[in-house]
């Protein structure tokens, strides 16, 4: 495969904006966990058969924390990875420990159906949210 | 120097999803347009204007002689636009590209050839 890339190499084909936007907020992520919580609460409150119009809600709830879980983290990612500079370290020794476990709990939320997790991983969403207000509060 | 007349890329930025997402590979014949003109429509691999080692990925929304707002295109003029308009820079901000600065269309190969992502 290298001597395939060195005789016929790969070029980079740009597609993006050339501005950041600088735009961030944490309300995505905290909207989306809110979500994984309320699908797990209506999955649990589901009607226990196995009707046709049961099997469907369940699918679709599932498919929706699914979904919401990956956009958590994503959100979460984009937070750590581009808001959250060097210089935030000396305000949150914990930063990277806090992010890392966040972006756990949305995997365990997709892998799992429980309410616990859910709870968790809000509790570390606003933890974030926080640590958030706090770094845009010092810039004034 | 590139001797062969595909040329593969790989996409970087999300300006063309969710057709052309970023990490996806395609493949560019620098000889697609040798005996016709681009077409509304197209995907095309074009050099920056700004910066001609820079080539980016985008569509042809409007071709020579149509009109883009009051402006109406010249000869071998061609305005091009990402996909996803609000994160995309192209003639919004640079202009009609030339003919001569379009590399070539871009198809997808096989899927054999695209990178293996892991799913978290």
């Amino acid at each position: 495969m290298n001597i395939i890339n060195k005789i016929w190499p790969v070029r980079t084909a740009y597609a993006h904006c050339d501005v950041p936007c600088g735009i961030y907020t944490p309300e995505p992520a905290k909207t989306a966990a809110e979500t994984v919580a309320k699908m797990v609460e209506k999955i649990q409150a589901l009607p226990d058969d196995q009707t046709e119009a049961t099997r469907n809600s369940f699918v679709r709830m599932v498919t929706t924390k699914e979904e919401h879980a990956q956009l958590c983290k994503k959100e979460l990612l984009i937070l750590w990875t581009d808001y959250f500079k060097p210089e935030h370290l000396e305000m949150f020794s914990d930063l990277h420990d806090t992010f890392w476990k966040a972006a756990k709990l949305c995997s365990k939320n997709k892998q799992e159906v429980n309410a616990d997790a859910a709870k968790e991983l809000q509790d570390a969403v606003a933890n974030i949210a926080d640590m958030f207000a706090k770094a845009e509060a010092s810039k004034k | 120097m590139n001797i062969f007349p595909i040329i593969r890329f790989v996409i970087r930025g999300e300006s063309m999803a969710p057709y052309f997402p970023n990490g996806k590979r395609v493949l560019v014949n620098r000889l697609s347009y040798f005996f016709r003109k681009p077409k509304r429509g197209d995907v095309v691999i074009v050099r920056d204007p700004r910066d001609k080692r820079r080539e980016l990925l985008k569509r042809i929304v409007a071709v020579s002689s149509e009109k883009v707002g009051e402006t109406v295109l010249r000869k071998d003029e061609y305005f091009i636009r990402g996909d996803n308009e609000s994160s995309s820079t192209d003639s919004r901000v640079f202009g009609p590209v030339t003919k001569n600065l379009i590399v070539g269309k871009a198809t997808f190969p096989p899927e054999a050839d695209q990178p293996q992502a892991g799913t978290p």
